[in-house]
């Protein structure tokens, strides 16, 4: 929150707005989130107006910002999407009259202040419409995400290999590797990156044996890049328990549907971009 | 002494050799056809694979040059349709596998079946069951007609529950008697549904070892809606019977009902008072200290061991919260 002498919400201006802006953009771009940039033109009522409008709708986590136009006001939402934009405008529309916004998800680090803003009020000017939603300025960044599958029967591996290889992940490129057992996983060297790192395992591994494989890689330093997917041939609530406790992230238990899987591994992978 | 000529010896020692010659020749000669065979299937594996994860997701149909040429490519076959039978499910890939192996493997199964040999026999019978091939029911009831082993005899009769599960029990009640026990349970874990229900509606025609085997799996299931049924057993004058319930019972994880435990100590045998007094652990400990008294000085060393075992967990304070529970 960025409160005036009055408490309220302040309205930035220039340059203050580009800092918070960068900022802002940076922080949701390290956490793999979404920020919202909403423009909101209001030719019935003053700026001050809009502004004060504005100050009791926002979260203390928002920021408000002033264009070079009178008429107009800007509101960041940080952990936003488009959808949450919507929200924040329809209650904002019950309460006045003739306003017209656009609304821009940001994503991508080339996205700059002033070129959106620009393109947001020509899309407000050319527009009908009350709410005009931005197409985003490129896409999102590719990211690569690490995968491995573990299992000892070596044609389900590369069953699930396939499965992964052909799975539309957007945004996400994933490479995958299979292993056999426990310890060529761990001393392949693999796991020693900053990637996020998907792991598809077999409760029950040669050499060393999937929980212990699950607690190796919970106790190093940089656990939270980890995803892992259990699976079992025993459905036991017992082990399941024990799973989920020492930080499997999902369980599946064989024979299961493929499906099932690609959905599971789909829904993880969308985690990384909330 | 009886003198044998050098020259017996030295032909007996030559046949020897010849026959060692032999020998290392043949297993030599079955090895590297064993290696053939073993290149052959890993080059399959190598080339279709990725072709059939799409043919069994439908993404593509199965082409011509999926279709196994001899028993190297064979065995590469059935490793894949293993592969997914054991850890995938649904998505049709079972009804795939059924239709291709019905069409494509039956041939190759169809020698077998007649083969003189047992293992070649079995293994055809396994697939069968395995890759639920309807085309060689034919010829599986055919092969009832032989003269064949218990294992044979047992891999039919899943054959028959899987493809024809209605009246499977009035076909074979009678035949079942001659499986083991275990042969029995898997039978009764197999069955579906209904024929579950069908065979224990006839429980006094079933063969002793099918009726234990059948208690044995009320139990596991733990299906308290058979507690009735397996209730009304502890009248069977065979005592097997009646201990076999009592572990179902106790099987089933619940506060036994009192008419259940009287019935258990009266019992003259031991195994029915034993079982009787594990299951007061799940007692209130009032009750089961009143129980307790009236078996203390039972005749069993084992009875009395349990009733002990179970006062020093009640005056632990984890076994008062646990009978609390």
């Amino acid at each position: 929150m960025v409160p005036n002498k009055a408490g309220t919400q302040a309205v930035l201006k220039e340059p203050y707005i580009q800092y918070v802006f960068d900022l802002l953009k940076a922080n949701a771009l390290r956490g793999r989130r979404v920020m919202v940039m909403v423009l909101i033109r209001a030719e019935s009522e003053t700026a001050s107006e809009t502004a004060f409008r504005l100050q009791s709708l926002v979260r203390s986590t928002d920021v408000l910002f002033e264009t070079d136009r009178q008429d107009e006001r800007g509101v960041l939402l940080p952990m936003s999407g488009a959808d949450e934009a919507r929200s924040f405008l329809n209650r904002l529309f019950r309460e006045t009259g003739e306003i017209k916004a656009a609304v821009l998800e940001i994503f991508h680090p080339d996205t700059e202040l002033r070129a959106s803003i620009e393109d947001m009020q020509s899309a407000i000017d050319r527009e009908e419409g009350a709410i005009t939603f931005m197409a985003p300025v490129s896409q999102r960044p590719e990211e690569e995400v690490k995968v491995s599958v573990l299992d000892p029967d070596p044609l389900f591996r590369d069953v699930l290999g396939m499965a992964l290889g052909q799975l539309d992940t957007p945004a996400v490129r994933l490479e995958v590797k299979t292993f056999g057992d426990g310890r060529s996983f761990l001393q392949s060297g693999w796991t020693a990156s900053a990637h996020s790192h998907l792991v598809v395992m077999n409760d029950l591994l040669p050499r060393q044996n999937g929980l212990d494989v699950l607690h190796t890689l919970r106790s190093l330093p940089n656990d939270g890049k980890f995803t892992i997917l259990m699976m079992t041939r025993r459905n036991s609530e017992e082990d399941m328990t024990y799973a989920y406790e020492s930080g499997a992230d999902g369980y599946l238990i064989k024979p299961f549907n493929l499906r099932l899987f690609e959905a599971q591994v789909k829904r993880l992978l969308t985690r990384l971009w909330s | 002494m009886i003198g044998v000529p050098v020259t017996a010896v030295f032909f007996g020692v030559m046949l020897l050799f010849l026959v060692l010659a032999v020998m290392t020749v043949y297993l030599f000669a079955a090895r590297d056809s064993q290696e053939r065979k073993m290149k052959k299937a890993d080059s399959y594996l190598l080339r279709n694979s990725k072709r059939w994860y799409q043919v069994l997701r439908g993404i593509e149909t199965a082409s011509q040059e999926l279709v196994p040429s001899d028993e190297a490519e064979l065995a590469a076959v059935e490793e894949i349709f293993r592969a997914y039978l054991t850890n995938v499910s649904g998505d049709k890939i079972k009804e795939r596998i059924q239709e291709f192996a019905d069409v494509h493997l039956a041939p190759f199964y169809r020698k077998k079946l007649k083969s003189r040999n047992w293992s070649e026999r079995m293994n055809a019978l396994y697939r069968i069951e395995d890759f639920g091939m309807e085309s060689l029911i034919g010829d599986v009831r055919r092969l009832e007609r032989k003269k064949l082993t218990a294992d044979e005899r047992f891999q039919l009769h899943l054959i028959d529950l899987q493809f024809r599960p209605d009246g499977f029990m009035e076909r074979n009640a009678t035949r079942l008697g001659d499986l083991s026990e275990y042969e029995a349970r898997q039978l009764f874990f197999l069955m579906p549904e209904h024929v579950f229900n069908e065979t224990v509606a006839m429980f006094g025609k079933l063969a002793p070892v099918l009726q234990y085997g059948l208690i044995e799996v009320l139990g596991m299931r733990q299906d308290l809606m058979r507690l009735r049924f397996l209730e009304e057993l502890l009248d069977s004058s065979d005592p097997e019977i009646r201990i076999r319930v009592l572990r179902a019972i106790d099987a089933f994880g619940i506060r036994t009902p009192d008419r259940i435990l009287e019935r258990a100590f009266d019992s003259p045998v031991w195994e029915e008072r034993f079982l009787g007094a594990r299951m007061l652990r799940r007692v209130p400990a009032d009750e089961a200290a009143r129980y307790a008294s009236r078996m203390r000085d039972d005749p069993s060393w084992l009875v009395r061991e349990e009733i002990r075992a179970l006062s020093v967990r009640q005056r632990s304070p984890e076994g008062k919260m646990a009978v609390l529970r």
